[in-house]
């Protein structure tokens, strides 16, 4: 074959496989814009259902952790990891559950205080005095920009790792 | 355009059959993803500590879902009510279910899809 020949084939080839990975690249951006995955929606719905049923039971913190820590050896069953860092106001006005299921001890801090660390796994009641005022906190690395615990409020990042996917989900810009 | 067919020919056994496991696996899933925002829903789930409990929420599933299944609900012992297929000709959904205020407990909802070989 000619060297013009094989310039030829060389192309083809070349073109073919940009075909093929833009066809592909489509048809992933088609099928899943949004990526989640089952187990991240059944997190989704969950952990907010989780801090209702808290709330009117009077057993927040409680309702919450039993959650979380069950939704995490779900997770483990499924062959997938779950990784949940969340902050809910609580029914008496003057407190809040910080919650951390991230997988490693994480602190909490805002520019007044650093305080913590809180136990991977577990949870703390954190009041409105310890703030001191400040309710942007980073808590496992995330920010929480909090409302005064005068109302419901629920936020919540969930990562679910399920192979080399991660899956990344958080409820900061709407709270419930 | 000899060297696209020729890749599309070959690739395409190892693309098809994936991506159809995954509409049918993703039909399903949704179908079990609506039912979990209804409350009647929710209550039967909850409430599921007998056979006959787990006899009526299929019936109550057979509403909205439009393919051979069978349900087991499981509790926090893992005891649970239901039927699982005999065979292994299944395909499993499962979904951990939150309580509800008065009876906080959580429930597996495992709802194994029939899978039946079209031969294609």
């Amino acid at each position: 074959m000619d060297k013009k020949g094989q310039t030829y084939i060389a192309t083809a080839v070349m073109i073919s496989a940009m075909i093929l990975a833009f066809g592909f690249l489509i048809k992933t951006a088609i099928i899943n814009p949004h990526k989640t995955n089952f187990l991240m929606e059944n997190v989704k719905v969950e952990m907010p259902v989780a801090y209702l049923n808290g709330l009117y039971g009077e057993d927040t913190n409680h309702t919450l952790v039993k959650t979380a820590l069950a939704l995490r050896e779900f997770a483990h069953e499924k062959k997938q990891t779950l990784k949940i860092v969340f902050i809910g106001s609580l029914q008496d006005g003057q407190n809040f559950v910080f919650g951390n299921f991230w997988g490693q001890d994480c602190n909490y801090s805002n520019s007044r205080v650093n305080l913590g660390p809180i136990p991977d796994g577990s949870s703390a009641i954190v009041s409105k005095q310890t703030l001191k005022n400040n309710y942007n906190i980073t808590f496992c690395g995330k920010t929480f920009k909090l409302r005064t615990p005068k109302k419901e409020a629920f936020q919540f990042y969930v990562e679910v790792i399920s192979g080399t996917d991660v899956i990344k989900w958080d409820n900061t810009d709407k709270p419930l | 355009m000899m060297i696209l067919l020729v890749l599309l020919a070959v690739t395409r056994p190892l693309i098809l059959p994936r991506e159809k496991y995954s509409i049918l696996r993703e039909r399903q899933e949704n179908s079990v993803l609506s039912l979990v925002h209804i409350n009647d829903f929710r209550t039967l789930v909850t409430g599921t500590d007998s056979n006959s409990k787990a006899t009526n929420l299929q019936k109550y599933m057979d509403d909205y879902i439009n393919e051979p299944f069978s349900v087991e609900v499981c509790d926090e012992n893992n005891t649970c009510y239901g039927t699982k297929p005999s065979t292994a000709n299944y395909t499993l959904v499962s979904y951990l279910m939150d309580g509800n205020t008065y009876q906080f407990s959580l429930k597996k909802i495992k709802v194994y899809f029939w899978v039946f070989e079209t031969g294609d």
